[in-house]
């Protein structure tokens, strides 16, 4: 009997007895979830209403003082508009070289995978090499960056690019930019290869030459994509701390704090647990905003099944 | 004359994609052939790309440095501990999102995703704090249970989008012949997913070698330093030695990029598939 079901249903048929067994699968990764992210995201929120220390254990609550303090703080808005810019120009900068790189790879030929492959590198690239790597590029005697800009004459005296409060952000933006393209460049080139073939020809018998198809078919069909990508940049770099604390911690003269390096400085180096957290509820609801975009969106267009 | 322009499209997009390929793997070129040169060749105001001189002395050297050895080992405890913890937690869940049917399944599976792109740096101060109250401060226990929180929901993910692409009849016929769902798992669906299962390995493993933000504020010993923190170690030792630094960076990489090559087809597959599905 439960054998027939088994074949007519398409699915195992869900009794009590499965039941058991779907919470002894998911215990495990439901635990393990709950523990390391639900249950930090609660207590950071809690610390966040108290007047904590990283190095004391006494605090008491003190309501809502942290958030009305981070209002009237001009460093937060700040390191707020600083990261909105950080995060626009990334964005930009890895939209439209990943774009460039995945109409390029979309055509069959020999060393299409050898490239995509070799171009891909980057997105594994632990960060600490990556800044590593940047810096001696950088480097206002020795490196490669300075030596070439002052060989063909580009500029008369070496730059320290890190150092320079004018030039800090373009030394910064550069590596995220090396790091996030990967990503871009393979959700496009599989965007352009779902593009149905037959759009094409129809185009052609249209009269359309390659401009116009590329301009009504191509463009159209990536739009999705468009949309998934710059979301997901959104949330990634907004809150990236990584390179740009490697890079320059922040500084020099604080010309590349972000927020997510405000909160980091806060609550490690003025030892203020309670306000970073607080700092960390505020970009958590801007982050949280633009994932529920992000889910709107998908649902609308029913990119995910089910 | 079709084919022709044909041919000169196809060379145009190729050179511009070689010179692009040039241009953006040159930090990586740089770095290299600075970890082969001798030190008088590295601090030089007119660097050449090629060393004149090969010599495999930086490497030398850096595993000369007591600390060195001691870095890369606890970096591999640690990224194969979480490696090993997410394959088996995650199949779990995947199997259970894939082939059971109960309520709230569309849920978790959203929450999951959720979870998937949260960003590290809310999650630091809180981890911080429950990893001092439960002692485990300066312990590699602590950083692979965070890094846990940031391989798990993109493995389940990920085998989830595989574990789908599993013909039903398969699982169907070794429940007809008695499997239980555990015996279904080991025996038939992780046996015919091993590329979805090592991409999902590597992803992991790549995430707790690599990782440096939860490393930075979670050990303090020297002995319990990993290799990303222990890189950082070395620029403030050996502050002008970049020969010494890019052979470090190399020597890091390499693990990186050798696990990469192997999985490149089903790991490309399986981030894109997660992000974008049609």
């Amino acid at each position: 009997m439960a054998k027939m079901q088994l074949l007519n249903s398409s699915k195992p048929i869900s009794n009590f007895k499965i039941r058991g067994q779907v919470l002894l699968f998911l215990l495990p990764a439901f635990t393990a979830i709950i523990f390391v992210m639900a249950y930090p995201m609660i207590k950071g929120l809690d610390i966040s209403f108290t007047n904590r220390l990283l190095t004391y254990d006494k605090y008491s609550y003190i309501g809502f003082q942290n958030f009305l303090a981070m209002f009237s703080d001009n460093f937060f808005w700040y390191s707020l508009v600083n990261s909105i810019k950080l995060t626009f120009w990334a964005a930009a900068g890895t939209l439209l070289l990943g774009f460039a790189l995945a109409v390029l790879l979309n055509h069959q030929f020999v060393f299409r995978d050898f490239f995509r492959g070799a171009l891909f590198i980057p997105w594994v690239m632990p960060s600490m090499v990556t800044a590593l790597m940047f810096r001696w590029l950088y480097n206002d005697f020795y490196g490669y960056f300075n030596y070439m800009l002052t060989k063909y004459h580009l500029i008369a005296q070496p730059v320290n690019l890190l150092a320079d409060p004018r030039l800090a952000w373009a030394g910064v933006l550069l590596p995220i930019i090396w790091c996030n393209y990967p990503f871009v460049m393979l959700v496009f080139l599989a965007a352009l290869q779902s593009i149905d073939k037959s759009l094409y020809e129809a185009a052609h018998i249209d009269g359309a030459n390659r401009l116009q198809a590329f301009w009504f078919v191509t463009l159209p069909g990536l739009i999705p994509a468009f949309v998934i990508v710059i979301i997901l940049e959104i949330i990634w770099t907004f809150a990236s701390f990584d390179l740009v604390f490697l890079l320059t911690r922040g500084g020099p003269a604080d010309s590349t704090l972000t927020l997510s390096l405000y909160i980091y400085k806060q609550a490690f180096e003025a030892k203020l647990l309670g306000y970073a957290s607080a700092l960390g509820a505020a970009l958590f609801l801007i982050l949280f905003f633009v994932t529920m975009m992000y889910f709107s969106f998908v649902r609308r267009t029913g990119f995910y099944e089910k | 004359m079709k084919s022709n322009s044909g041919f000169w499209n196809k060379a145009i997009r190729l050179v511009l994609l070689m010179i692009l390929t040039y241009v953006l793997l040159f930090p990586m070129t740089v770095a290299l052939f600075t970890s082969l040169k001798p030190p008088g060749e590295v601090i030089t105001a007119t660097p050449s790309l090629l060393p004149h001189d090969f010599t495999l002395q930086n490497y030398r050297v850096l595993f000369s440095l007591r600390e060195f050895p001691r870095y890369l080992l606890n970096s591999f405890l640690v990224s194969c501990y979480t490696a090993l913890i997410s394959i088996l937690v995650s199949s779990l869940a995947a199997y259970a999102l894939v082939w059971m049917n109960f309520t709230g399944k569309r849920t978790i599976v959203k929450a999951i995703f959720f979870t998937y792109m949260f960003p590290q740096i809310l999650l630091v101060l809180p981890l911080f704090l429950m990893c001092y109250e439960l002692n485990l401060i300066d312990t590699k226990m602590a950083l692979v249970l965070t890094y846990l929180s940031f391989s798990l929901p993109f493995c389940v993910w990920m085998l989830k989008s595989f574990f789908e692409s599993i013909p039903e009849e398969l699982v169907e016929a070794a429940m007809l012949d008695g499997c239980t769902y555990l015996q279904c798992l080991f025996k038939v669906v992780l046996p015919v997913s091993i590329p979805a299962v090592t991409a999902v390995l590597v992803f992991s493993f790549v995430l707790g070698w690599s990782e440096y933000l939860f490393a930075n504020t979670l050990i303090i010993s020297d002995t319990n330093r990993t290799i990303a923190i222990g890189l950082q170690t070395l620029i403030g030792y050996y502050r002008v030695d970049y020969g010494l630094l890019t052979a470090a960076s190399i020597v890091m990489t390499l693990p990186v990029l050798l696990f990469f090559v192997t999985v490149q087809k089903y790991f490309i597959q399986g981030l894109v598939v997660g992000s974008v599905k049609e």
